[in-house]
């Protein structure tokens, strides 16, 4: 029950992150993820930046720069005075529009790539999990099908999504496939909410979820495997498509609108 | 006696330390509980502050077998508080990290512990649990806790957290004294121990919860295969 392996500086939930990344960077990357895992709810006050840097082990500086970052992101706002704070503000538009340039910037082979990956590590794990996952897994894996198909958000569909992603892996009683699958969405979780912008993709997310759930909970190895395996490419499919899209609207509108 | 028997009671007698140790944590607990109560009507934080040097002894105690531990109340036990975490973690240079008494309730809200098996079980039956193995993101761990009941009020669980491959080293001095397939197996069928490939840890398998012999009133087996050619 306790999290990150970097057990010298405790263990919290900043302690997951990728271990490439220092200073600055780090931190953006770890009050990201906590924020789009939703260990941080909208509209709630981020903790004082004296606890907060004491948290993450991080200078006060080093901190006051990752925050303006998140700022400039639209993921957090700050009031100043009595009562202000940071914020947490997840339902941005900023943060739909930077989301928007990045897939835009990033490149069809990286894109296909990460695909490639995705679909593999998804495949595996589920192909896994339908031999070794537990009815309390099971029971996981159902509810957050549930949420996706619930949620009152993008955002919110996009994390109950990646919370499925991360328990099939962790049905699948893989370390390995748990961190991997974790650190996809600490990379791309920006894109993967873009994705659940559109409604009946996150219908059709959630339909296929709880078919893969049906597959691995019935120890169907090889079929649950294949589903996953194609439901990340059909999720990588429309996003390709919208970065296209996104291109050609660029190119018929050379002055892109500042924020 | 029988080969299978040296094996069990390694096995057992790596769950019984731990749970030697969170009964003693619990009884402590439960002490200042009432005395805070007679004192005060009701819990704070700072009467949990007091069993630290009881968590720092054991996990000492602990070393090898058990990796970190604590106390977690269920919701609203302290008043208007979701959830409380009393946490020690034992590092890998020997020092002991503490999460004492800072609340998470972001944590919380992702662990969802009123929901976590090494809560709820203990809620419905107030009988001691051993959970796992699961994976938790980068670890693989079982989880030992025991009920906190205080004048019939469920207020928690002392816990603690093993690593499986601490569990599986405690168990590896019987076990290699097997030439035949042998396996250790939790109550949902799950290999836990492995010193054959085809039965690999972590797969399931529902006709394990019948086969071979119970360890511990967990659920627990050793199973011994038939030497397949």
């Amino acid at each position: 029950m306790t999290l990150g392996s970097d057990a010298s500086k405790g263990a919290t939930m900043f302690s997951l992150r990728p271990q490439h990344l220092t200073g600055v960077s780090s931190v953006v990357t770890r009050l990201r993820t906590a924020i789009d895992l939703g260990f941080f709810e909208d509209g709630e006050m981020l903790p004082k930046e004296a606890t907060l840097s004491k948290e993450l082990h991080v200078a006060a500086f080093t901190l006051r720069e990752a925050l303006s970052e998140l700022r400039s992101e639209g993921l957090v706002d700050t009031k100043p005075g009595r009562g202000g704070g940071t914020f947490v503000q997840r339902r941005s538009s900023v943060a739909h529009d930077k989301a928007e340039l990045r897939l835009k910037d990033i490149s069809a082979t990286a894109l296909r790539d990460l695909s490639d990956w995705k679909a593999m590590l998804l495949g595996e794990a589920a192909e896994l999990a339908a031999s070794r996952a537990s009815p309390s897994n099971i029971a996981r894996l159902r509810e957050y099908c549930d949420r996706v198909l619930n949620a009152k958000s993008s955002i919110a569909a996009c994390r109950a999504h990646a919370r499925f992603d991360i328990e099939l892996a962790a049905a699948a009683q893989s370390v390995r496939l748990s961190s991997a699958a974790l650190q996809i969405y600490e990379e791309y979780s920006w894109l993967l909410a873009l994705a659940h912008e559109d409604q009946e993709y996150t219908e059709d997310c959630a339909q296929t979820l709880a078919a893969v759930t049906q597959l691995v909970s019935q120890r169907s190895a090889h079929e649950a495997g294949l589903l996953a395996r194609d439901r990340t490419r059909v999720s990588f499919q429309s996003l390709g498509k919208k970065r296209l899209r996104l291109i050609a609207s660029q190119a018929q509108s050379p002055e892109p609108r500042r924020t | 006696m029988k080969v299978n028997e040296p094996l069990k009671q390694a096995a057992s007698s790596a769950f019984e330390k731990v749970f030697h140790e969170l009964r003693l944590i619990s009884n402590q607990f439960t002490e200042e509980v009432i005395e805070s109560w007679g004192k005060k009507g009701k819990l704070s934080e700072s009467d949990i502050k007091h069993i630290r040097p009881t968590l720092v002894r054991a996990l000492m105690r602990l070393e090898g077998n058990a990796f970190s531990l604590g106390i977690i109340l269920d919701e609203n036990i302290i008043p208007s508080t979701s959830y409380s975490l009393t946490w020690l973690e034992l590092a890998e240079d020997g020092s002991i990290q503490d999460d004492l008494n800072i609340r998470y309730p972001w944590r919380g809200s992702f662990y969802e512990y009123s929901k976590a098996d090494w809560m709820n079980l203990p809620r419905l039956s107030r009988e001691a649990v051993v959970v796992g193995p699961y994976v938790d993101f980068d670890k693989y761990l079982l989880t030992l806790a025991v009920p906190i009941v205080v004048s019939g009020q469920f207020m928690g669980v002392t816990a603690a957290d093993v690593r499986l491959d601490d569990f599986e080293r405690s168990v590896a001095c019987p076990l290699s004294k097997f030439e035949q397939p042998c396996l250790i197996v939790n109550s949902e069928g799950r290999v836990v121990v492995s010193n054959t490939t085809p039965h690999p840890v972590g797969s399931i398998n529902d006709a394990h919860k019948s086969m071979g012999s119970l360890i511990s009133p967990f659920g627990w087996r050793v199973i011994v295969l038939e030497d397949s050619a």
